[in-house]
């Protein structure tokens, strides 16, 4: 009796500095579960710690591999803010043996509009991608300078 | 590296009929949404009604809104068969009682273990 492959779950993250969008895809054209968490700081401040935000997010779909892009260059602070986002997502994966890779922003832009440079809105319409290029490992960014480190 | 199935699908089906989890409480006949909640996140196991219920509403067959237990299940009545296979194979009843078993042996040789139910949940 030969046993049906069940496609890999993938979790890809968008970290920003005081939240983090996700979407969680089974195989390449199923979209299990998606959405936003935050976690501000200060007045506003959420009762959930992020790490236990992570650590359920990973519990609740069990991927098989998180991607996320590296944090943005322009402003020195959010970059810092992001990596450590980056690094504590890539700490909770590896305690339950889930691999992390983080892609460069023009990467996943590339993906989807070339060389041309698109808005999210441009892209919507446009058909997804039938093959998913196998991207490298890249460059983990460290939070203090624009270095790059290779992760895995 | 292939993973295995979630055991439930409840949260997708949810999150793309766009319905809140007090929502699909009310259409299954749950308490409150948090038993929805419980369901979802598989601290519970729903009851065979509610799980009907849940076929009912969001138009999915139960073997694919419960994939991963679905999965789980078949292969255990799939080892169950087998073993059920060998023990009537070394059985030693005469007469009567060896065509019978003779005809459960042609039905378990017929009667394969369900593949996981159709889990193309992309519908």
């Amino acid at each position: 009796m030969n046993k049906p492959a069940n496609p890999k779950r993938v979790r890809a993250l968008d970290v920003r500095p005081r939240s983090f969008g996700y979407a969680v895809f089974e195989g390449p054209t199923l979209l299990l579960d998606w959405g936003v968490q935050s976690f501000r700081h200060g007045r506003n401040a959420v009762r959930i710690p992020l790490a236990t935000k992570i650590a359920a997010l990973l519990e609740d779909f069990r991927p098989a591999v998180v991607v996320a892009k590296e944090p943005p260059s322009r402003k020195k602070v959010n970059r810092a803010r992001t990596g450590k986002v980056l690094e504590l997502v890539r700490h909770k994966a590896s305690l339950r043996g889930i691999r992390t890779r983080v892609f460069k922003r023009r990467a996943a832009s590339k993906l989807f509009g070339g060389e041309e440079r698109l808005t999210k809105h441009q892209i919507e319409p446009r058909p997804w991608p039938s093959a998913l290029p196998s991207f490298d490992p890249c460059s983990r960014p460290s939070a203090s300078r624009g270095k790059a480190k290779i992760i895995g | 590296m292939a993973t295995h199935k979630l055991e439930n699908y409840l949260r997708t089906y949810r999150k793309r009929s766009g319905l809140t989890q007090r929502e699909v409480a009310f259409l299954v006949g749950c308490r409150n949404g948090a038993q929805v909640s419980r369901y979802e996140k598989r601290r519970r196991l729903p009851p065979l009604r509610t799980a009907l219920a849940c076929e009912a509403a969001f138009g999915v067959p139960v073997s694919v809104l419960f994939a991963g237990l679905r999965e789980v299940a078949g292969q255990a009545v799939g080892e169950r068969m087998l073993a059920l296979r060998s023990k009537l194979e070394t059985s030693t009843a005469q007469g009567r009682d060896a065509r019978i078993a003779a005809q459960k042996l042609r039905w378990l040789a017929v009667r394969r273990p369900l593949p996981p139910g159709n889990t193309n949940t992309t519908s």
